[in-house]
């Protein structure tokens, strides 16, 4: 006991050590184990062992972080040990629970905090109160740039099922309709087929239905207003991720269109309506003219010839090995692909 | 090949991992930011390495990943930006390890189809996941756009629930459930009232503890609310008048008014139209007791032996086939008029048992009386060297039917599914992924990007310690 209370003191005045020691200079050591404790955590604070065993320091203060166990090893007053069922998140939150993270039987405030995310959740509020961030659908404290997304209801597939399907309607309008994106329309389209198709099959068991129905229960539902896909978004273009030097004179405007044409750039909302194209569902579909522009025939049978060759326009490079080209077929971690197939081929490069 | 996991978990690293473990969900919960103060730019960009590696393709070598890695990052420009006004800062450097997103175990993971990335592994190479229709058996498949990838809905099943117990360990769970629910089924059918005043409070207790969460052990035969019970006991009551009203005949009748006439004639009282009113009601009794004085006045019946008497019952109400009376009975004017009267006094007693049934409400101390009665004990489960003979034993509680999990012993998840404990905190859906979890099928319909405000690659660490990992691998930056 005496020897862990130290080990604790020790940790938690490493960072003033460290700041006495090295007044002025950093420190060079070459190799310092940090050991992980809570950052909420005490040097006097070390609960005591579960049932009179003998744990680290560490296993005693999860098992005070998991609460008591009951016979069938369920952490049953743990607030994350079940998972939520009224479409709301159930994500951690230690700095404000700073290790006690037990149901309690009444606790209206922040049950009403998770209620609200019922429908439709707006990013940028703050939750909790005590003047700190607290969002719900952040699901790690310390990443605040990174965020869960919102089950779509099942209402709403269905829907966009019978808009694309039954009505015929571009995915481009759909996609408009219910704020998403074209791939997640076609996405979900795609889906419902596969899920028809089970439900004929009658490959959905009730442990599967279950499952499903404790998932969907488990994430807020999407709601078009408050967090609809921005339709906008192109991707930045490669060319514009570094700098390129031009010398113009003083007095020659030069505005973002001219740095376009410097970069050699399209204007954005032709690539908008590229990005638009190409989908099994979309108004304009590119996916006939695609095969056209890969040329190919069939070269003429001679007499005697026992097979016909089909020849095919590749790019130099991009097939077969190019003599004189380094090959290093024994070198370690080369690149790989993957065949039609799924078979794991080396790539030329 | 991925290295050998040594003590992924370990708590005095407290690293995070890519996997669904509750020692791992405490190594988020008590993860504090590292320390770059007092460290040299090195330090700083080296443990900011060793943590986001530690969580982002930790099964991928060093090697292998530095192949995969590419300095210029993916990000998204919106073209309504300029419409909005203050738009927030792209967070470029979250997509240092967008790359391993794109790898096939990785995707599995965030389609939660996998608890952790080291079991979507296993998934793929036990040939368990297609793609586009194709088995894939490497778990370094990278997805492109528009692919979709299907898991055996068994393994997904085994991945999101509680893991199986063995026989052993479903026995001792069992053994004990049976034990205590002997011991309340004795305290129920001691003490009906408290017990269940006990058990509404208990009720009300967990019903105010997880509100809107998911509880396993939820039955409705188990429930306190007296009114839900009263909806449930309807249609027993209905069962149960059908019943009655089938057991009653002319004969039926007969019977029970010599059993009710006879008890008295035994302890020497008198018979009055009174002593049938418990039974038959009081406008019925008039004519019960006229039956009673045919039977005792006429037939002397009541001092019979008891054989002969039901003999005696016989010949006056005998049994009718196809109309006609078998075997021998009376047929003279004075049974004749028995026989009617017992016909209007059956006519009449089948009415009143519907009118008890339908007007009578039940009061909670009925309910709770019926309940209590209802209780029944459990048999005993026999030792477990007899059961591991067997393989099974019989188990039937109002909770569970079945073993403790393994209600179906040939599937490989915990049997009826139940989620895993600690899966909540862990539950992130994907924006590039849209996942369908009734048939366990997912589009990868992009590459992760980054947008003004967020990124779609999901980590646990911020801008700050990205931005020294990815100054470690370009090298050439600083």
């Amino acid at each position: 006991m005496l020897q862990i209370r130290g080990n604790a003191e020790l940790f938690n005045g490493s960072a003033n050590a460290v700041k006495l020691i090295t007044r002025g200079q950093v420190s060079q050591v070459r190799y310092r184990r940090t050991l992980a404790y809570p950052f909420y955590s005490k040097a006097g604070n070390i609960p005591p062992p579960r049932h009179g065993r003998k744990q680290t320091v560490f296993k005693r203060l999860m098992d005070e972080f998991l609460g008591p166990k009951n016979y069938k090893g369920d952490y049953y007053l743990n607030k994350y040990a079940y998972p939520n069922q009224n479409h709301s998140t159930n994500y951690i939150d230690p700095s404000s629970e700073r290790g006690n993270s037990l149901l309690k039987a009444k606790q209206r405030d922040a049950v009403s905090s998770t209620e609200k995310t019922e429908e439709g959740v707006d990013f940028s509020r703050d939750e909790g109160g005590h003047g700190r961030q607290r969002r719900p659908l952040q699901p790690f404290p310390m990443n605040s740039h990174c965020f869960t997304d919102v089950q779509i209801s099942k209402e709403m597939k269905e829907q966009i099922v019978n808009d694309v399907v039954k009505l015929k309607m571009p995915s481009q309008n759909v996609a408009l309709k219910y704020g998403l994106k074209i791939q997640r329309i076609e996405a979900i389209v795609k889906l419902s087929q596969v899920e028809d198709s089970w439900k004929k099959a009658g490959l959905i068991t009730k442990d599967l239905q279950r499952m499903s129905d404790v998932m969907y229960n488990m994430f807020p539902l999407y709601d078009a207003s408050k967090n609809g896909e921005n339709l906008t978004e192109i991707p930045i273009p490669e060319e514009t991720t570094q700098s390129r030097f031009v010398t113009i004179a003083e007095s020659e405007p030069f505005g973002p269109v001219d740095a376009a044409r410097e970069f050699g750039l399209e204007p954005a909302a032709v690539t908008l309506q590229k990005l638009s194209e190409g989908g099994e569902h979309s108004a304009h579909s590119n996916r006939a003219s695609h095969g056209t522009d890969t040329k190919s025939f069939v070269a003429k049978m001679h007499e005697g010839d026992r097979s016909a060759f089909r020849f095919t326009d590749v790019k130099v490079g991009q097939v077969g090995y190019r003599y004189g080209k380094s090959f290093r077929d024994n070198r370690k971690d080369r690149k790989i692909g993957f065949d039609a197939s799924g078979k794991m081929v080396y790539l030329l490069d | 090949m991925p290295r050998r996991t040594l003590n992924m978990h370990s708590l005095v690293r407290g690293r995070v991992r890519t996997s669904m473990n509750k020692h791992n969900l405490f190594n988020l919960y008590k993860k504090s930011k590292p320390f770059f103060r007092n460290m040299t730019l090195y330090q700083q960009k080296w443990s900011s390495k060793q943590e986001t590696r530690a969580y982002h393709g930790e099964q991928v070598n060093e090697g292998r990943w530095s192949t995969l890695f590419q300095h210029k990052l993916q990000g998204v420009a919106q073209l309504d930006a300029s419409l909005k006004g203050s738009v927030l800062p792209t967070p470029m450097v979250l997509q240092t390890y967008a790359p391993l997103e794109k790898r096939l175990d990785v995707a599995l993971f965030r389609a939660m189809f996998a608890s952790s990335v080291r079991q979507a592994r296993a998934f793929i190479l036990g040939g368990h996941v297609k793609v586009n229709g194709v088995d894939i058996k490497h778990p370094g498949f990278t997805l492109t756009p528009g692919d979709i990838f299907a898991v055996d809905p068994e393994r997904v099943l085994e991945a999101l629930g509680r893991s199986k117990p063995s026989l052993k360990e479903a026995y001792k769970v069992d053994k004990l459930q049976v034990i205590q629910w002997q011991k309340f089924v004795q305290k129920a059918k001691e003490d009906p009232r408290g017990t269940w005043e006990k058990q509404k409070d208990k009720h009300r207790k967990n019903q105010n503890l997880y509100s809107g969460k998911f509880v396993p052990e939820k039955s409705q035969k188990d429930s306190t609310d007296v009114k839900q019970r009263l909806d449930s006991l309807q249609e027993l009551k209905l069962k149960k008048m059908k019943e009655v009203q089938h057991s009653v005949s002319r004969k039926s009748v007969l019977r029970d008014i010599y059993t009710t006439s006879k008890r008295l004639v035994d302890q020497s009282k008198d018979v009055t139209a009174a002593s049938f009113e418990e039974q038959f009601g009081k406008q019925l009794s008039g004519k019960c007791f006229q039956v009673y004085e045919l039977l005792a006045k006429e037939n002397k019946t009541m001092e019979l032996e008891p054989e002969k008497a039901t003999e005696e019952m016989n010949k006056i109400v005998p049994v009718y086939k196809e109309g006609k009376p078998q075997g021998e009975y009376y047929d003279d004017l004075r049974s004749k008029k028995l026989r009617q009267l017992l016909s209007e006094l059956n006519t009449k007693y089948l009415d009143k048992v519907r009118d008890d049934f339908t007007n009578k409400p039940l009061s909670e101390d009925e309910i709770i009386r019926m309940w209590s009665t209802s209780l029944r004990k459990h048999p005993k489960i026999p030792d477990f060297s007899e059961i591991q003979e067997k393989g099974f034993y019989f188990l039937n509680l109002p909770w569970q039917h079945g073993m403790y999990g393994l209600k179906d012993p040939s599937k490989p998840y915990f049997t009826p599914w139940n989620p895993r404990q600690f899966l909540s905190p862990f539950a992130i859906l994907p924006k590039h992924i849209e996942v369908s979890f009734i048939t366990c099928h997912a589009v990868y319909l992009r590459d992760p990007v980054a947008r003004p405000g967020e990124s779609e690659v999901i980590s646990p660490f911020d801008e700050d310690i990205h931005e020294r990992a990815y100054m470690y691998y370009v090298k050439n930056g600083m």
